[in-house]
């Protein structure tokens, strides 16, 4: 599972990194980044998680 | 028991008389029979142009990820066909008045991807989670404030009244730090917050007489209204143009650049009107909409007096809870299929926030009001998406703030009566009067 992050929406809510600190990071210029290419497959479910909650639907799973 | 009319059919509901608003509040039960037998309904009443009512949870959600299909450019708010009336007339005047078409979208909640990213990043850093958290402490000294004055008076009332002695909570309380923080924020000097306020109720409360002037029509009052505050704006303007731009909202959209263009003096005005309008006019509804809530459950109250900690859930209930904004609309671009319902292209749809709020598919026994209620995926901000509330985390910030300072407080009141609704009002579920006094020792 890849995770990828539409930067024309983050706005740094930061509902991702609470979910899987592990998988996504807040930076000082309120964005998100992944820390990893592929998800583990221990996380994928948390990750699924965070795709929902994302108040602006910025992250996409392939 | 939420279905206090055992005769109401898909027929005979109603959920857009704002009569029926004002006299019992929110229609829980047409939007629970909605729910349950026809979440993609078409509804068709007079005085409304027809649309679908989108009552499920996971039906806004996905209306909300989708711009594409679902647009922003042409209905907005629901609203009866004198009222759209009304703004097409007033679009028609400003671009006489001030400038550019009557297609330009009166602010940017008007427009789809991608121009609406552009707008909207113009003042997106102004308000996220991190700026937000810089100014926890000040937000909590504000609050205190606030609610010392509120004590003060109500202590009063009662020194002097006994429990004849009422204090309204919207005005005494509750409108104050919401006016306050945006005004900051937006950099509008503090003389001017009770001036603002009244604008405020004016734009948002116009069908109701209480806020007009006397022998104003509903459109009269709009246009008064909007034109002081565009005049207001303008003087702000010329202010920053002279002294020099600094950290505000206005300085923000005064340099703002979509692509190497600068806004529009219209545009400044029109959208600084919006940021300040919909950031103090929503948070008053959840803070006297909360109060209510934690009166009407003392049981809920004490768990969270006892327990302060969850105050920042008890907020996430408070805004599931009251779901002050009731609806927004969107015109389909494309045919496409919700729930096996075919939606033509150029049809409309209508979410309904409250209704989605009450979802049994992800809300486990949701009439109940739960301070510990987790998960709380609630969309009292709108759906996940394109037009998520861009000022969420302000309004969480304040309504923490707020009732962390309001706790002591709170067990010593009691409500005096239900809350008084605005009238002729199908956005917002605005409370312009709450009545409570000091319990007799």
């Amino acid at each position: 599972m890849k995770v990828t992050i539409d930067h024309s929406l983050c706005e740094g809510h930061a509902r991702c990194m609470d979910e899987v600190p592990e998988v996504f990071e807040v930076r000082d210029d309120d964005r998100s980044y992944t820390l990893v290419d592929v998800v583990p497959a221990e996380f994928e479910e948390k990750v699924k998680r965070a795709v929902s909650v994302c108040p602006r639907a910025a992250i996409s799973l392939d | 028991m939420y279905n206090d009319n055992e005769h109401l059919t898909l027929e005979n509901l109603n959920i857009t008389d704002t009569d029926l608003y004002v006299k019992h509040g929110y229609p829980w039960a047409a939007w629970d029979l909605l729910r349950r037998e026809k979440p993609v309904y078409w509804y068709q009443r007079p005085r409304y142009e027809p649309f679908w009512a989108i009552t499920k949870h996971e039906d806004v959600g996905f209306i909300s990820r989708n711009p594409g299909i679902f647009s922003n450019t042409q209905l907005l708010r629901l609203a009866d066909t004198t009222s759209l009336k009304i703004g097409q007339r007033a679009r028609i005047r400003n671009a006489q008045r001030y400038g550019g078409s009557q297609e330009d979208p009166p602010d940017f909640i008007f427009m789809d991807p991608p121009e609406h990213r552009q707008y909207r990043s113009a003042v997106s850093r102004h308000f996220t989670p991190r700026t937000m958290r810089a100014l926890e402490s000040h937000f909590a000294q504000m609050a205190d404030n606030y609610v010392s004055r509120f004590a003060e008076v109500v202590v009063d009332e009662f020194a002097s009244k006994g429990t004849g002695g009422l204090v309204d909570v919207v005005h005494e309380l509750a409108a104050k730090l919401p006016v306050a923080a945006i005004c900051e924020m937006a950099g509008i000097p503090s003389e001017d917050w009770d001036q603002i306020f009244s604008w405020t109720e004016a734009l948002v409360g116009a069908a109701d007489p209480e806020f007009r002037l006397p022998g104003e029509s509903q459109e009269q009052t709009l246009r008064r209204s909007s034109g002081e505050w565009r005049r207001y704006n303008e003087r702000l303007v010329q202010k920053r143009l002279q002294e020099g731009l600094g950290k505000d909202l206005l300085s923000a959209l005064m340099e703002a650049d979509i692509d190497g263009n600068r806004l529009s003096p219209k545009e400044i005005s029109s959208f600084f009107t919006l940021l300040v309008a919909a950031g103090n006019e929503t948070t008053r509804n959840s803070t006297t909409g909360g109060i209510k809530a934690l009166l009407d459950h003392p049981e809920q109250l004490e768990h969270l007096v006892g327990q302060p900690e969850l105050i920042p859930s008890a907020v996430e209930e408070i805004l599931r809870w009251t779901s002050v904004v009731i609806q927004f609309q969107r015109t389909v671009m494309e045919d496409v299929e919700i729930r096996g319902q075919v939606i033509r292209k150029g049809e409309s749809v209508v979410m309904w926030y409250p209704s989605a709020n009450r979802d049994e598919d992800v809300f486990s026994d949701p009439y109940k009001f739960d301070v510990e209620r987790n998960p709380n995926d609630h969309f009292a901000f709108g759906g996940f998406g394109e037009h998520f509330c861009l000022g969420a985390h302000l309004a969480r910030w304040e309504l923490r703030s707020m009732f962390h300072a309001l706790l002591p407080l709170l067990s010593k009141l009691e409500l005096v009566s239900e809350p008084e609704f605005v009238q002729g009002s199908l956005h917002v579920g605005g409370i312009k009067r709450m009545m409570v006094r000091a319990k007799a020792a």
